[in-house]
């Protein structure tokens, strides 16, 4: 007789531990609430019972046991949608906005990693069949790996050179270099971003990149976690010193600015280049035709 | 950011009146150290950004 219950231990253990290792925080700074973690979880060890069983169900032989498969995608779209639920009732109190893309990008990870962790406790069954422990452990290292890559993803540092720049004010218009930033009316602003604030270029590698951080929700992201990881002297009452990114329209470069609790050149370039490229964002132009000859003759 | 949000004008200060028209309060200053003095207290209130226009108007814009 198979020993379905150590296939199925095997394939849960290994999906659970798949879940906590991707659950990990990261430069995104979330899930850091406790019980949101505890949700994530529970839902993880939901996602990796389910796919345990699908194997043990098809050697019984009960076939029709695997469409609750169907059944549990279903469930994980939903904790997509709760993720952006949650996500965008929080947005409205946040100094700096993650953005739309962004948040879409968290729910939409949330959903997949349910996914890998079926995946991965499917495998691991399948192999505890095959091979016992030695196989299903084997298995679990494997897609275990497969996993963490697939978390880890681009970041802005790996497609742009990022670098340390000039903030200073022309009139009441604050550059970031020769990059138009905002205008700022109050002199007393004025003297407190010039003493306080810090900004950075960001030059795109290539067309690919520089669609990329053409994207909107993108700099917003990019905002957001530098704010998140340094600080900011921002309140509700002082608009002027949100941090923000905007480009120069003939080169396609970012000046980013913000006025950081902590001036710390150093952390600002390592937390803009640990930012994660959205999903949303990715964009390739050079896989075309038309846009590896727009970008022959530019590049 | 609020790129995808309209954004309006909530209030104008003014040190001359012939230049300015409605559409929003419009303040009056006497000089330009008040009108800046107005734009600082009129953007707390508001929570809103004060911009300075070439001519030395200032306008306060919600976010």
């Amino acid at each position: 007789m198979d020993d379905y219950l150590g296939m199925i231990a095997a394939g849960t253990t290994a999906g659970a531990l798949a879940r906590i290792l991707l659950l990990r925080i990261d430069y995104r700074q979330y899930p850091g609430y406790p019980h949101g973690m505890v949700a994530h979880i529970s839902l993880g060890f939901i996602a990796s019972a389910l796919g345990a069983v699908a194997i043990p169900a098809i050697l019984k032989p009960d076939f029709t046991a695997v469409t609750f498969l169907a059944l549990a995608a279903q469930q994980f779209r939903e904790i997509r949608g709760m993720e952006r639920k949650t996500l965008e009732n929080l947005e409205n109190n946040e100094l700096v906005k993650r953005g739309s893309d962004y948040i879409e990008g968290i729910a939409r990870a949330f959903e997949a990693r349910n996914y890998l962790v079926m995946a991965t406790s499917m495998s691991v069954s399948a192999a505890y069949h095959l091979g016992r422990l030695p196989g299903a452990i084997l298995t679990a290292l494997l897609f275990i790996a497969l996993s963490l890559t697939f978390k880890t993803g681009e970041t802005v540092g790996d497609i742009c050179e990022v670098q340390p720049a000039r903030l200073h004010f022309e009139g009441s218009q604050l550059k970031v270099d020769e990059i138009v930033i905002m205008n700022v009316g109050l002199g007393d602003m004025r003297e407190k971003i010039r003493e306080e604030g810090l900004a950075v270029r960001i030059k795109p590698k290539g067309a690919n990149a520089r669609a990329v951080i053409n994207d909107i929700g993108q700099r917003m992201a990019i905002a957001h976690t530098a704010a998140t990881i340094l600080g900011l002297k921002k309140d509700a009452d002082t608009p002027e010193l949100t941090p923000l990114a905007r480009k120069n329209p003939d080169t396609g470069e970012l000046g980013l600015y913000i006025v950081p609790f902590i001036k710390d050149m150093e952390a600002l370039l390592l937390a803009v280049k640990k930012t994660p490229v959205l999903e949303s964002a990715r964009n390739k132009p050079l896989s075309t035709g038309a846009g590896r000859m727009a970008a022959k003759k530019y590049d | 950011m609020t790129e995808a949000r309209v954004k309006k004008i909530l209030a104008v200060i003014t040190g001359d009146m012939r230049i300015v028209a409605g559409g929003a309060p419009v303040f009056l200053g006497r000089d330009q150290q008040e009108c800046e003095r107005m734009a600082r207290s009129l953007s707390r209130i508001l929570d809103a950004m004060a911009h300075r226009l070439e001519n030395g108007t200032y306008i306060i814009v919600s976010q």
